[in-house]
């Protein structure tokens, strides 16, 4: 669906994109993650046909971005990360500007526009003035408005940026429920974790190279990280210990008495984890909830990253 | 091209078309005001016209040319302003790249977005034409609007094309409006004013209104004497192909003069 071969962007003598390689198949979601500065925007304004490629080509549906952009832009759905709305237009006729803009037939267009409202839960708002909308719902309807024409791909730039914590939650349910509409997504972030529990695939991007890529799981084999699991035990916790420590891929038990909770450091597969608490519940230790701490995916980006910007 | 043709009115005309009536809603919070204060207006408009038609006496109809004149000043000065604000508001407001990454010609992308900037003004010299139409001379009228209709209309598109090449170049629409006006004043007042004091030093007839306006000719009248009508007439004629010749240009490579701008990225607030 969606091929970067030596994509390349330079501004003087700053490379923002250095020679990235990539491919996405169809209905793969693709987190493109890097820290500020790392070129995640840059890489999705060449593929949105806004930006030259210094170098290199992007193929979306096999058509070139450099030779047929104007081929691209019917196929992809681009969400930049910072946007604006036009003042004076209502929601409904924002989206039947695009509509229109993107050729669909005036018939079509306003049980269209009622579909990605509803879609994107904005039906309410539909006669209000864009301009009036919350950051969120602005979000949303610049969402929407990608899904007008039904693109194959949809090119996200962090679009949960700026958002309060609730407001993510809902874009994250939005997403999933794009998921299943079996579309090609990229999106972008500076945070792993928020992504890494939906997205197929990973690509984490620092100085314009992409330093790792594959499935989280597969990153996580790749550098040899260790899983932290979180236990929460209510009783059996002085056990934990002993029975752990057994274990050839535990690395480290610490356990917090207090807490009546305990963590669990071990360099194994997903699927390991049932293993581990399998031995423990045999062994009378009541664990009443186990979960992968987010934080270890920062340490994973903290450690696949350097800080470096392009 | 792989898109479907072009078909119907161009959507940025109907969007600004929207904007446009919806500029209404400036006047007040009620549509009951809003109507009262559009029907004063227009009220106001009728009795004014109505009081010209009686003011200019015939004798007085000389003073086409200098309303003409005036007019055309104040114009001339605000298209480029007003063309070079197109895509560079766009980029300001953050609008353009949603705008560009939709699969519109560049035909439909400049034309729509120059119709729909131009509905205010082109309303306006729409209301101003009745009193310059009653001021006119009835002798001169069709020498008179023969010059005007042959001179202003190229210049006009001249000084669109110029507007929106700083419009694609330039990233602030402030900026942007000031270059190009800056331009628009330096070659098509300042240097033919300057000429014209010098053709008028150097002994030389009185500047015609058309060598003020019309920079081609009066850059020719520098160089010898040329100011046979026969001549000046191929001022206008010049200048309308060069403007359109100029406008073809910019349509059709517009998108390498705005696309691939290098575009600033405003940092998110969150971290
Ligand atoms: N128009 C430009 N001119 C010069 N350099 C630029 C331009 N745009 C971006 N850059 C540089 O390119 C690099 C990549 O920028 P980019 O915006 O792609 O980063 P990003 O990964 O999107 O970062 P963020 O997470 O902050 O959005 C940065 O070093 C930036 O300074
Ligand atoms: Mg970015």
């Amino acid at each position: 669906m969606l091929d970067l071969v030596n994509l390349t962007k330079r501004y003087h003598d700053l490379t923002a994109v250095d020679h990235l390689n990539l491919h996405l198949a169809p209905g793969e979601i693709f987190g493109f993650i890097g820290p500020n500065g790392a070129g995640k925007t840059t890489t999705i304004k060449m593929l949105a046909t806004l930006l030259r490629p210094t170098e290199g080509d992007a193929l979306v549906d096999g058509v070139s971005v450099v030779a047929k952009p104007e081929q691209v832009r019917s196929l992809i759905g681009y969400m930049p990360d910072n946007f604006g709305v036009y003042d004076d237009v209502k929601v409904w006729e924002y989206l039947d500007f695009f509509a229109s803009a993107y050729r669909i037939p005036r018939e079509q267009r306003s049980s269209l526009i009622g579909d990605v409202l509803a879609l994107t839960d904005l039906r309410i708002k539909r006669d209000a003035f864009v301009e009036e909308l919350s950051r969120g719902m602005k979000q949303r309807l610049c969402l929407a408005k990608t899904l007008l024409h039904d693109p194959p791909l949809l090119l996200l730039d962090e679009p949960a940026s700026g958002l309060d914590p609730r407001a993510r939650i809902e874009m994250r349910e939005l997403l999933k429920q794009l998921r299943r509409t079996g579309k090609t997504i990229l999106i972008s972030s500076h945070i792993l974790s928020e992504l890494a529990d939906f997205c197929t695939t990973v690509g984490i991007i620092e100085a314009g190279r992409l330093v790792a890529s594959g499935s989280v799981e597969e990153i996580i084999q790749q550098t040899g990280l260790t899983r932290t699991l979180e236990l929460r035990i209510t009783a059996g916790l002085e056990r934990v210990e002993t029975v752990l420590r057994e274990v050839e891929m535990v690395r480290d038990v610490v356990v917090d008495a207090d807490a009546g909770t305990c963590a669990v450091s071990f360099a194994g597969e997903l699927d390991d984890v049932a293993d581990l608490l399998k031995m423990l519940l045999d062994d009378g230790v009541r664990v009443v909830q186990a979960m992968e701490s987010a934080s270890d995916l920062e340490g994973l980006f903290m450690r696949v990253t350097r800080g470096q910007v392009a | 091209m792989a898109n479907a043709r072009p078909r119907g009115v161009n959507p940025l005309l109907v969007h600004s078309l929207r904007q446009f009536m919806r500029a209404r809603r400036k006047l007040g919070q009620r549509p009951l005001g809003q109507w009262i204060i559009l029907l004063s207006a227009a009220a106001a408009y009728l009795v004014s016209l109505a009081s010209w038609w009686h003011l200019v006496r015939p004798a007085d109809k000389g003073a086409f040319s200098t309303v003409v004149i005036c007019m055309m000043i104040g114009l001339g000065l605000m298209v480029p302003g007003l063309s070079a604000g197109v895509f560079a508001q766009e980029r300001q407001n953050g609008t353009l790249d949603l705008l560009l990454t939709c699969p519109l010609t560049n035909r439909e992308l400049v034309r729509g977005k120059l119709l729909g900037q131009f509905l205010g003004p082109l309303t306006i010299v729409g209301l101003a034409l009745p009193f310059l139409i009653l001021a006119t001379p009835a002798a001169d009228a069709a020498m008179l609007w023969g010059a005007t209709l042959s001179t202003v209309p190229p210049l006009i598109l001249a000084l669109v094309c110029l507007g929106v090449y700083c419009s694609a170049r330039v990233r602030s629409a402030a900026g942007a409006r000031a270059v190009a006006t800056g331009v628009a004043l330096t070659f098509g007042l300042l240097l033919p004013m300057l000429d014209a004091a010098f053709c008028e030093l150097s002994h030389h007839s009185e500047p015609t209104w058309s060598q003020i306006f019309c920079p081609c000719v009066s850059y020719l009248g520098l160089v010898g004497e040329i100011t046979e009508p026969g001549l000046s007439a191929l001022g206008p004629i010049f200048l309308l192909v060069g403007a359109v010749w100029c406008f073809a240009r910019l349509e059709l490579g517009f998108d390498r003069l705005v696309r691939n701008t290098e575009y600033s990225p405003r940092r998110s607030a969150d971290a």
